[in-house]
């Protein structure tokens, strides 16, 4: 063997990624799994990306596209050689669909977990001007992330900062201040950005000054504005919402604080002297964990529940997730259509028999099994693969 | 010692892909001569003399909006009629027809006939074996010679052969040169092709036993009459003359039908181990099927007549490798067969096919320029299967012969592109059938609209004359007008056609409905329109269910034409002819050996091939971008470091 520098050259960005997949070594989701790996930056995102990574997630796609691909021969030698394959075989892969359909359907409602522990939960601050929100964006971030002032309205835009909050990955949004009494259209803005940021954040943490009183309004108006919000679908909107009373030291020793309004916590603190933060932080992780990590919740030891483990999160992006959903839809159509009381109201086998290829399709997308050109494109240009 | 004569097209071979094959090119005006081994046997049915089924009827519905004959022909001559998959939508609804064997061939042979005799008809008509293909320098098609010395030039030669290359027939371990039961096979052809550089291979099918229809006792089976529904294949409303019909009947095996079979397994080709080929699996042997399906006690058999003055019965279910002797003996197991005469045996045949991989898109032979070749010698089973690549080959040769474009039909046109189109990339294992499942695009590929989707592009192809063609632009003119007036009118909910509609089929009607989104509903038909008054004015029960249909599918439609326009850009870039794969960094070696070899033509022939994996497909993808990008003048040639 001899080189020189006419036969070698260096690898492109991404080259032995994309060789191994054009190999049939990697599928799509093993990909991802590896970009993910590169830029995880907890413990719980390369967790989760090692497991991707490693085909968790391929083997339990194509074990859906199988079971798919075994009901859609069904239909279509229903179809094909009635002759010989009577319309019993049709029926008999209904129920087959039905089993299918809940598991794929348990999966999309997995509270997003996946994206979040991917992507960061996103943890917004909200409340009045000089409430104080600032000043806990830059305690829990340990560092001078926003600026602060005694002055009211001094954060305009939503200031983003990501954290690792004891192994998760957080990106928590400093909003501007809510009030009503200001014709400013900055300021104007700025409050509907918060606003916004409310209502997508997974978990709005409500800063309000103790020592100025209406506590409960503020905290109605929070629930208003997070109603209907997707996050808190599997939840209720109640769970996601932290309240804090600040600035307790400006208020007198005697006053008997409220621990939770309409079963939101609150937790009094005094920011500026560093009072009752820890409590906070707890909390907040607690309940981060508790949303990342499933319904099965964390033991003492910090391990998976059994329960926890079965529920793995497939979904880690949101390309998985559009696929998912529309393959969950046609198999509802299919289902809808070719049950119930009335045979004479059902879908027809062709259209039923084609709501099932489209559903094979769209996970097939996922892995990356067939229609692959579309989204390989996007996904050597988006990442630096491996080398 | 060459004929004076120069033709533009020779088609050898009068069976069903050699007959449209033959009426396609004449009528185009191309000079046609049609050579035959025996005249008696033109549009001859060996096997089941019947046409349509899953799939197949769509091709013959296709055949007909291009001016083909196989419809009209079916129409003119059936015996007994069955919508199939009725409850199953009407994207797979088929009609077939049981015909009788001997009219059906006079019917097609008196066409051919007729038009050789018409002023400017263009066609001759002649028996003979064609031995040898003449070539020039380059390999191009220049006439052909037949066995006792004939000679005839001409620009094109399409091959349809059938089964007769190189053809054997057994029964048991029995077997003679036979390219059907009592005729010879065609030798010397093969030789030549494979001298030309061709492939061959080999596929073997099948037909079962016929019996004496007067030695059956039809009392103990279930008849199965022909169905009242006026449905045909030509959409030519002039052939739609109903005829007396005949029934056909259903009965089964017993245990001792199973028995005996089981007792006299070694018997046979296969599981005697004196025959490796098998046949196809979606046609498999009574003793396939005992085997393999050991729990069922029981198959079905059915029993077609094979036509009016024909004592002959055709006994579907029962293709067998047993010997004669048995063959009969295991017959009168079977209920109403216990008398039973048996008139021929089941036999098998194997014979030489061309791999189709071979052709291009339109026919012809990737090696020799004019050479086409069509029908079961591409390795495909059925009439109808064979009359659809007839046509194609017929079309394309004679423009071929006059100097013009060749044209080739997509996957997403019809199901004979679909069928060409898995012929031209995918190796066979066993005789290709056409099968709806087949088609990505089914709900688009529908019986109903076929001439919609072909008729247009057969007119600018000079298949369709001017009284078919007036037909044609009527009836789409009827189903627009009719379409406009289901979406546009409306019927209130508290209206007497509310009341009849939500009595007779559960109809939900609101306020104020479209007559569209009532049809929409699954329980309504265009016949409840007409119950409850507010039906249009089409002609027939086709048209009818051609507009319920669009527009009950009108969401399926518009994401499949979604999705045909998506890939369609990627899809049809063309590759060139001589694309030197084996310089295309990043190709595997796999795919640069098949792609080579197959040569497909366009980017969409390449993604389908079997070795070929997607990230070859976007390797090559992005070749082709860089080649025609190096094409364009202002963009800078780059160093490429390809050396």
């Amino acid at each position: 063997m001899h080189s020189d520098a006419s036969t070698v050259r260096p690898a492109e960005r991404g080259e032995f990624t994309r060789r191994a997949f054009e190999n049939g070594r990697m599928d799509l989701t093993s990909v991802e799994g590896l970009a993910d790996l590169i830029s995880a930056e907890t413990a719980l995102q390369r967790k989760q990306a090692l497991r991707q990574l490693g085909g968790e997630m391929r083997d339990l796609l194509e074990g859906w596209r199988a079971e798919i691909k075994s009901c859609l021969a069904h239909a279509e030698a229903v179809i094909d050689f009635g002759d010989d394959v009577d319309d019993d075989a049709f029926e008999a892969i209904v129920p087959r669909v039905s089993d299918l359909l809940m598991k794929m359907k348990g999966h999309l409602n997995d509270g997003h977990r996946g994206e979040i522990v991917r992507g960061g939960a996103r943890v917004a601050i909200v409340g009045q001007p000089n409430a104080g929100k600032s000043t806990l964006l830059n305690a829990l971030a340990q560092r001078p992330a926003a600026i602060v002032s005694p002055q009211a309205g001094t954060t305009r835009d939503v200031v983003e900062v990501h954290l690792d909050l004891n192994g998760l990955a957080v990106v928590v949004s400093d909003t501007a201040g809510l009030r009503q009494d200001t014709a400013d259209p900055i300021e104007i803005e700025g409050m509907k950005r918060a606003r916004q940021a409310a209502s997508n954040a997974d978990i709005t943490i409500l800063v309000h000054d103790a020592s100025q009183g209406g506590m409960e309004t503020a905290i109605e108006s929070i629930s208003m504005d997070r109603r209907g919000s997707e996050n808190d679908m599997e939840t209720g909107t109640h769970a996601n919402i932290i309240c804090v009373a600040n600035k307790i030291d400006l208020i007198p020793d005697s006053f008997e604080s409220k621990t939770t309004v309409r079963d939101i916590p609150i937790f009094s603190t005094s920011l500026v002297n560093n009072d009752g933060l820890s409590e906070l932080t707890t909390h907040l992780e607690n309940l981060l964990k508790v949303r990342l990590e499933g319904s099965g919740g964390v033991g003492k030891d910090g391990e998976r529940s059994s329960k926890a483990q079965g529920s793995i999160p497939v979904i880690t992006r949101a390309r998985h997730r559009h696929h998912m959903t529309l393959a969950v839809e046609a198999l509802s159509v299919f289902m809808e259509g070719r049950t119930g009381d009335n045979p004479s109201l059902y879908l027809p086998m062709d259209i039923a028999t084609e709501e099932l290829r489209i559903a094979a399709k769209e996970i097939g997308s996922i892995t990356g099994i067939i229609h692959v050109e579309e989204v390989l494109d996007v996904v050597f240009s988006e990442f630096c693969i491996g080398k | 010692m060459w004929d004076d004569q120069t033709y533009d097209v020779v088609v050898v071979g009068a069976g069903h892909a050699g007959c449209e094959a033959a009426m396609a090119s004449s009528f185009r005006g191309a000079r046609t001569l049609l050579l035959t081994l025996n005249l008696d046997r033109i549009a001859w049915q060996p096997c089941n003399p019947a046409v349509g089924g899953p799939a197949k009827s769509t091709l013959v519905h296709e055949v007909d909006a291009m001016g083909g004959w196989i419809g009209k022909v079916a129409d003119r001559t059936y015996l007994q009629r069955r919508v199939l998959n009725r409850s199953k939508g009407p994207a797979v609804w088929a009609l077939r027809a049981q015909t009788d064997k001997r009219e059906y061939s006079q019917e097609m042979t008196r066409i051919l006939n007729e038009r050789a005799q018409e002023a400017g008809g263009n066609l001759d008509i002649r028996e003979g074996m064609v031995h040898d293909l003449v070539v020039g320098a380059n390999d191009e098609v220049v006439g052909v010679t037949t066995y006792f010395g004939s000679a005839f030039r001409s620009k094109t030669v399409i091959l349809t052969t059938g089964t007769f290359l190189g053809g054997t027939i057994w029964v048991g371990a029995k077997s003679m040169p036979a390219g059907r039961s009592g005729e010879l096979a065609a030798f010397g052809l093969t030789e030549t092709l494979q001298d030309l550089g061709f492939e061959t291979g080999r596929l073997k099918t099948g037909t079962p036993p016929r019996v004496d229809s007067r030695t059956v006792d039809y009392s103990v089976m279930e008849p199965q009459g022909s169905d009242p529904d006026d449905h045909w294949f030509s959409f030519d409303p002039s052939e739609w003359t109903p005829r007396e019909t005949m029934s056909c009947y259903l009965t089964r095996t017993t245990e001792a039908t199973h028995k005996m079979i089981r007792a006299n397994l070694h018997r046979t080709p296969k599981y005697g181990g004196f025959m490796e080929s098998t046949g196809p699996r979606y046609c498999p042997s009574i003793e396939d099927k005992i085997v393999r399906f050991a729990e069922r006690g029981s198959h079905q058999i059915f029993i077609e007549p094979e036509g009016r003055t024909i004592p002959e019965l055709y006994i579907q279910g029962f293709s067998t490798g047993l010997p004669e002797d048995i063959q009969l003996a295991v017959l009168r197991t079977i209920p109403g067969m216990e008398k039973a005469k048996m008139i021929r045996p089941a036999y098998s045949v194997d014979y030489d096919y061309v791999p189709a991989t071979q052709l291009h898109s339109t026919m012809m032979s990737k090696k020799c320029d004019g050479l086409f070749l069509a029908g079961q010698v591409c390795g495909t089973t059925g009439y109808e299967e064979a009359a659809a690549q007839g046509l194609l080959a017929g079309i394309n040769a004679s423009r071929a012969a006059a100097g013009e474009d060749m044209m080739s039909l997509t996957r997403e046109s019809s199901f004979i592109g679909t069928m060409v189109d898995d012929l031209c990339t995918k190796e066979l294992l066993e005789p290709y059938r056409v099968l709806t499942s087949r088609s990505e695009y089914r709900l688009m590929l529908r019986a109903d609209n076929a001439d919609a989707r072909l008729t247009p592009l057969a007119r600018s192809l000079g298949m369709i004359d001017e009284a078919r063609w007036g037909l044609h632009t009527e009836k789409s003119e009827r189903l627009k007008n009719e379409l406009a007036r289901l979406r546009s009118s409306r019927i209130s909910g508290r209206s007497d056609a509310a009341v009849i509609l939500r009595e007779k089929c559960r109809a939900t009607v609101r306020e104020s409905s479209s007559l569209a989104d009532l049809l929409r509903q699954p329980g309504v038909h265009y016949q409840n329109l007409d119950e409850a008054g507010v039906g249009g004015t089409l002609a027939n029960t086709f048209e009818r269910e051609q507009v319920e249909t669009e527009l009950k599918y009108e969401g399926y439609i518009r994401r499949q034409a979604e999705e045909v326009k998506k890939a369609a850009k990627t899809m049809s870039k063309k590759i060139e002819a001589k694309l030197d794969y084996n310089s295309i960094y990043g190709l595997r070696l796999e795919a640069r050996e098949k792609l080579s070899k197959l040569r497909p033509e366009t980017l969409g022939q390449a993604f389908r091939m079997g070795g070929v994996n997607p990230a070859d497909i976007t390797v090559l993808k992005i070749h082709l971008e860089k080649m025609s990008m190096q094409r364009k003048p202002r963009v800078a040639a780059r160093a490429e470091d390809s050396a």
